[in-house]
């Protein structure tokens, strides 16, 4: 639209743009983008978090690729974004196919929402109780008469990880994409049911097209919360203050342990931005690989 | 309502002055006046060495009239620190173990007590440096040579056990390392699992290691950039050591277990030693039983060697760019009294440093060893001048080795081979 074809209310709106959306950009800017550029410049230094930074150039960069922990951090994340996710997206739409036609639904939502409201810390205490050897898992196995299984023997504990992570954050996706459903007109789904279709064929046809843009969303949403996720991690596999072993750790759980985390910090700042940097373009890639992916035009219904 | 440039320029002003004023209020600090010191402990208020510092503090400003602002700021009090040093320190006054307080010092971040060693303590006509142990001093200084910290509490490991159940431990604990295994045996033959620890404990090789080895002889595993320490055949036979230990003595399920189970089930009687700092009494107390009497033993030297006492401390420093840097001077040394000292045996349940100060009764096996015999600092060191290497070359291949998913060789193999990559990343 030319200025010339504005009316006076446009012109208005348009003046009154810019100092709404001044404070927004100014505290984006200084909490977001800021820190961000920052990080980028300490990527190619080296840096204890107190005296001044020294320029390193590309070394923080070469060196992650050589380092051991590094490797086996973006691995594990690439597990909880694909292995975790897939697992999460799966259960999503089978409780969304159980539970649109299901009395009582509200209930169960509110059950499965649950683990996602309790603090990762206190989830992880729990998850180490239910697992251990004489843990209440292992209780109940042994009231049917079932010897006692190793939940957390040695190469089992990062399985335990991503299987809680599942577990938690089912019901935060199921809520999202149960919300997109309950759109959905329930005529479309009589006049699917006059046609003869089954249940699949009703989640195939009417559900899944008609929520995508909700499953795009979350699709994305999943992708940026899942590379933050360390606490639960950390309080996990953590003991006495120390951190977990580096084959339990994310690109998150590194950040962590380069910088300020453990009993005696290492404070390498500049190698951990250097981690946080990549991670960042992994993701940013991430997101517009699946945006592109998912995108289907918008249905009005 | 019309929108005059005049009001966009307020609008655009006060939104910047909203964003500048986040930033900057989160990191203000109020008393910068002379009679007044800000103290970030790492302790939570509720805790019984919080109380300590707290009565200790409220008569200190009695006495001088220096107000103290403790904030009570848990284990992460560094953490939290750091990022104020370089402009001005948030607080005059810090305190935590001598490994977590290392942070600061190897940054050169940490202000020279000297002046505190010196000082008469108030009340009584001894300075610092006469009551704190002449041996534990080489730990206490930074690589200048000049003290960093002044401890008020001295903590070490050892194995602890029930000496009500096995008195004839607490009389006469292992003097060499086949006596221990013996007694593992026998305590085995009893129906008892001799050895609770956690699925990813370190500290068994690490100080069977020290035996074996000496603290140098450790100190040069992480330091060695072409891994050839680690063809050293003792290292062999003290990680053997700890392969048998394994095998045959730890507590069954112990690879499955996270946490403080192990401190627990150690605390209801289900294993006989735990091998652990001096904090297990404090912490495990409300598990045991009423009789339950708190015994512990140093691991038995090796070939009749090395028999010193691991040392860790905990206590003040200053950061160097503490606004109140005399004031916390003055508090540290008022707090080295005997008086104030005596509440962290008999409340607290810690070591004072001071040798006048008794221990507590929990802990007077560890004091009379500490006493008796040299003393290295804790686990040698390396979780504070190796610290990136202990993380990431040792914990790892040790817990793999500790939860039995590789041999003693292949321990010594693979954290060779980690050793030497990690000093080729990190030269």
């Amino acid at each position: 639209m030319s200025a010339t074809t504005r009316s006076p209310l446009e012109r208005r709106r348009g003046r009154i743009f810019a100092p709404f959306l001044a404070p927004a950009l100014a505290l984006y800017t200084a909490l977001f983008i800021g820190p961000t550029l920052y990080s980028l410049y300490t990527s190619f230094t080296d840096w204890d978090g107190i005296n001044s930074p020294q320029w390193a150039g590309t070394r923080n960069y070469s060196q992650l690729l050589n380092d051991p922990a590094f490797r086996s951090a973006f691995g594990n994340t690439l597990k909880i974004v694909f292995g975790v996710g897939a697992a999460i997206f799966v259960l999503s739409f089978g409780f969304m196919l159980m539970l649109r036609e299901m009395r009582g639904r509200r209930v169960i939502r509110g059950v499965i929402f649950l683990p996602h409201i309790v603090s990762s810390v206190v989830l992880a205490i729990f998850w180490g109780v239910l697992l251990s050897l004489d843990g209440l898992l292992n209780q109940a196995l042994d009231g049917i008469g079932i010897d006692p299984v190793e939940w957390l023997r040695p190469g089992w504990t990062m399985s335990a990880v991503l299987v809680a992570l599942v577990w938690i954050n089912t019901g935060y996706y199921v809520t999202i994409l149960m919300a997109g459903v309950d759109r959905i007109p329930v005529s479309f789904y009589e006049a699917a049911r006059l046609d003869g279709t089954n249940a699949w064929q009703r989640f195939r046809y009417v559900t899944l097209p008609l929520s995508w843009d909700v499953t795009a969303a979350a699709a994305v949403l999943w992708t940026i919360t899942s590379v933050k996720i360390f606490e639960f991690i950390l309080a996990f596999g953590g003991n006495q203050g120390a951190l977990p072993p580096t084959y339990q750790w994310n690109n998150a759980m590194f950040v962590y342990g380069e910088t300020v985390g453990g009993i005696t910090p290492v404070n390498q700042f500049g190698y951990a931005a250097a981690s946080a940097v990549t991670t960042l373009v992994f993701v940013a890639v991430l997101v517009i690989v699946l945006r592109r992916l998912m995108r289907r035009e918008p249905l009005q219904f | 309502m019309t929108i005059t440039a005049r009001t966009r320029r307020i609008a655009v002003v006060a939104a910047l002055a909203l964003a500048t004023g986040t930033l900057s209020g989160c990191g203000s600090s109020s008393d910068d006046e002379g009679d007044s010191l800000t103290y970030w402990s790492m302790w939570n208020q509720n805790e019984p060495q919080a109380k300590v510092i707290k009565a200790a503090s409220d008569q200190f400003t009695k006495d001088t009239g220096i107000k103290v602002n403790i904030q009570w700021q848990g284990r992460q009090v560094i953490q939290k620190i750091t990022p104020t040093l370089r402009s001005g320190a948030a607080a005059d006054l810090v305190d935590n173990s001598v490994n977590a307080l290392g942070t600061l010092v190897s940054a050169g971040q940490n202000a020279d007590l000297s002046p505190v060693y010196t000082a008469t303590i108030p009340g009584e006509n001894k300075t610092v440096a006469e009551v704190i142990p002449e041996k534990y001093k080489a730990y206490l200084n930074d690589k200048n040579g000049k003290p960093f910290m002044v401890p008020y509490s001295v903590a070490t490991e050892g194995v602890w056990f029930d000496a009500a159940k096995y008195p004839e431990l607490a009389a006469n604990p292992p003097k060499t390392w086949e006596d221990l295994v013996e007694k593992l045996d026998g305590i085995k033959a009893t129906g008892v699992a001799p050895i609770a620890l956690p699925s990813n404990d370190p500290y068994w090789t690490l100080l069977t290691l020290q035996r074996q080895l000496g603290t140098e002889g450790v100190r040069e595993l992480a330091a060695d950039k072409s891994g050839a320490a680690w063809d050293d055949p003792e290292v062999r036979a003290a990680v053997k050591k700890v392969e048998h230990l394994r095998d045959h003595h730890f507590i069954k399920g112990y690879e499955s277990t996270q946490g403080t189970q192990a401190q627990t089930s150690w605390a209801q009687g289900k294993a006989a030693f735990y091998l652990n700092g001096t904090w297990v009494p404090g912490e495990s107390k409300p598990n045991v039983d009423a009789d339950f009497k708190y015994g512990n033993f140093q691991l038995p030297a090796i070939d009749g060697g090395n028999t010193a006492v691991g040392v860790n401390f905990f206590g003040f420093a200053v950061p160097k760019t503490a606004k109140n840097s005399a004031e916390a001077q003055k508090f540290i040394a008022y707090f080295m009294n005997k008086k104030h000292l005596t509440g962290i045996a008999t409340q607290a349940l810690n070591i004072a440093p001071r040798p006048d100060v008794p221990a507590p009764e929990e802990l007077a096996a560890v004091a009379k060893a500490l006493d008796g015999n040299d003393v290295y600092a804790d686990q040698a060191r390396l979780f504070v001048d190796y610290a990136a290497w202990a993380t990431k070359a040792y914990t790892p291949n040790v817990v793999r080795f500790i939860q039995g998913v590789t041999s003693a060789d292949e321990f010594i193999d693979q954290t060779r081979r980690a050793s030497v990559d990690f000093w080729k990343a990190n030269p």
